[in-house]
C-alpha cells in the first residue's frame, strides 16, 4: 500500500466525518451521538388497576419496575418477548408471547395491556416494538427495561 | 497456462478504461442512492444498525450518522474521477463489510429491516439477493481498485 493510497483514504474518511457530524449537529432531525432511551412515564402498582381497567385510555407508552411487572404478571396481563426466536426457545417469563406485531394483533385485542421486554439496558427491541406497537393502535403499553435480566435475577417463574 | 494466459487477456479486455469509468458510474449512483435516505432519516437508520447486532449499542448512533456520508464521499469520489485510489479500496471494505453483516444476519435468522437502499416499512426484507447484488459490487469495485489506466480522472495523487 502506498502512501498517497492511505492518505487519500483519510482525506475521504475525514471529509465524511466533518459533513456527517457537522450536518448532524445543526440539522432539525440530527440524533444525539451517544444513544438515551426515551424517559417513559413510570405506571405505580397502585394505578396499575385503573390503567388495566380504564377504557377511556389514552394510548401511551408507560414504563413498569420489577415489582409492577410481578403484580402484572400475577393479574395476567399479556407478556410479549422480544428478543430473538433462538434466545426465546431457550428460555422466557412464563407464559410470554414472542409474536410480531401484526401477529400480535390478529391474537389479542387493542385494548389489552400488554408488557413488553427484551434483555438488557443495551437492548432497544422492546423500545422499538412498543413504538409499533402504539403505531398499530395498540393502547395500554408497558415497557419492562431489562426485564429479562431482572426477572431471572428475581427468580420469578420463567419455561 | 494457457488458461491463465486467457483469463489474462479477458481482465484486461474487462480492464478497458471505458468499462472502468462505466464500473465507477454505476458503483458512484448506488453508493449515493444509497445514502440519501439513511442521511434524511437518521433515526430510522440508526434503528437497523442496532437490529444487527454487530456493534455495541452506543456506538449505533456514530455509525449511523457518520456512514451514509462516507457512501455519499466515496460515491462522488468515483463518479468525479477524484481519488478513486482511496474511494475504491474504501469501497471495498465498505462492501465487504456489509456482505459479512447481512450474511450473519440471515444465517441467524435475525429479522432486520436491510436499510440497505432504503429505510421505510417497505424496505426489503434482509435477503440472499442483497449479499449477490453486494458479491457484484464488489467485483466491480475489486476491478476499479486494480485498474491499470488512469483514464478520465481528475486527481490520481
Amino acid at each position: 500500500m502506498n502512501r498517497s493510497l492511505i492518505l487519500q483514504g483519510i482525506v475521504i474518511v475525514g471529509l465524511a466525518a466533518l459533513f456527517s457530524f457537522g450536518y448532524n449537529s445543526i440539522r432539525r432531525n440530527g440524533i444525539p451521538l451517544i444513544p438515551v432511551k426515551k424517559e417513559l412515564q413510570s405506571a405505580e402498582i397502585s394505578d396499575l388497576e385503573l390503567l388495566i381497567e380504564d377504557e377511556n385510555y389514552e394510548p401511551i407508552i408507560r414504563g413498569v419496575d420489577l415489582h409492577s411487572a410481578k403484580e402484572m404478571f400475577d393479574r395476567g396481563v399479556i407478556f410479549v418477548d422480544t428478543r430473538d426466536e433462538d434466545e426465546y426457545q431457550v428460555a422466557h417469563i412464563k407464559g410470554a408471547l414472542n409474536l410480531s406485531v401484526p401477529e400480535l394483533a390478529e391474537n389479542i385485542s387493542f385494548d389489552d395491556p400488554v408488557v413488553v421486554y427484551c434483555d438488557g439496558e443495551e437492548c432497544d427491541l422492546s423500545d422499538q416494538y412498543a413504538e409499533s406497537m402504539l403505531d398499530f393502535g395498540f393502547s395500554k403499553i408497558f415497557i419492562f427495561r431489562s426485564g429479562w435480566i431482572k426477572w431471572r435475577k428475581a427468580g420469578y417463574p420463567i419455561e | 497456462m494457457e488458461e491463465s494466459g486467457l483469463s489474462y487477456r479477458i481482465m484486461n479486455k474487462i480492464k478497458h478504461p471505458i468499462i472502468i469509468l462505466i464500473f465507477r458510474l454505476i458503483l458512484g449512483f448506488v453508493m449515493i442512492y444509497a445514502s440519501f435516505d439513511k442521511i434524511s432519516n437518521p433515526k430510522d437508520f440508526a434503528d437497523i444498525v442496532q437490529n444487527y447486532h454487530a456493534i455495541p449499542y452506543s456506538l449505533t448512533n456514530l455509525v449511523a450518522i457518520f456512514l451514509p456520508w462516507l457512501e455519499l464521499c466515496v460515491g462522488a469520489c468515483l463518479i468525479l474521477g477524484i481519488f478513486v485510489d482511496g474511494a475504491s479500496l474504501i469501497n471495498l471494505v465498505l462492501m465487504g463489510m456489509f456482505i459479512i453483516l447481512l450474511s450473519q444476519a440471515l444465517i441467524r435468522g435475525i429479522d432486520v429491516e436491510c436499510g440497505c437502499f432504503t429505510v421505510s416499512e417497505e424496505g426489503s426484507k434482509i435477503a440472499l439477493q442483497r449479499v449477490m447484488e453486494d458479491i457484484l459490487f464488489l467485483g466491480m469495485t475489486y476491478l476499479v481498485f486494480t485498474r491499470k489506466e488512469r483514464k478520465y480522472e481528475l486527481f490520481t495523487k
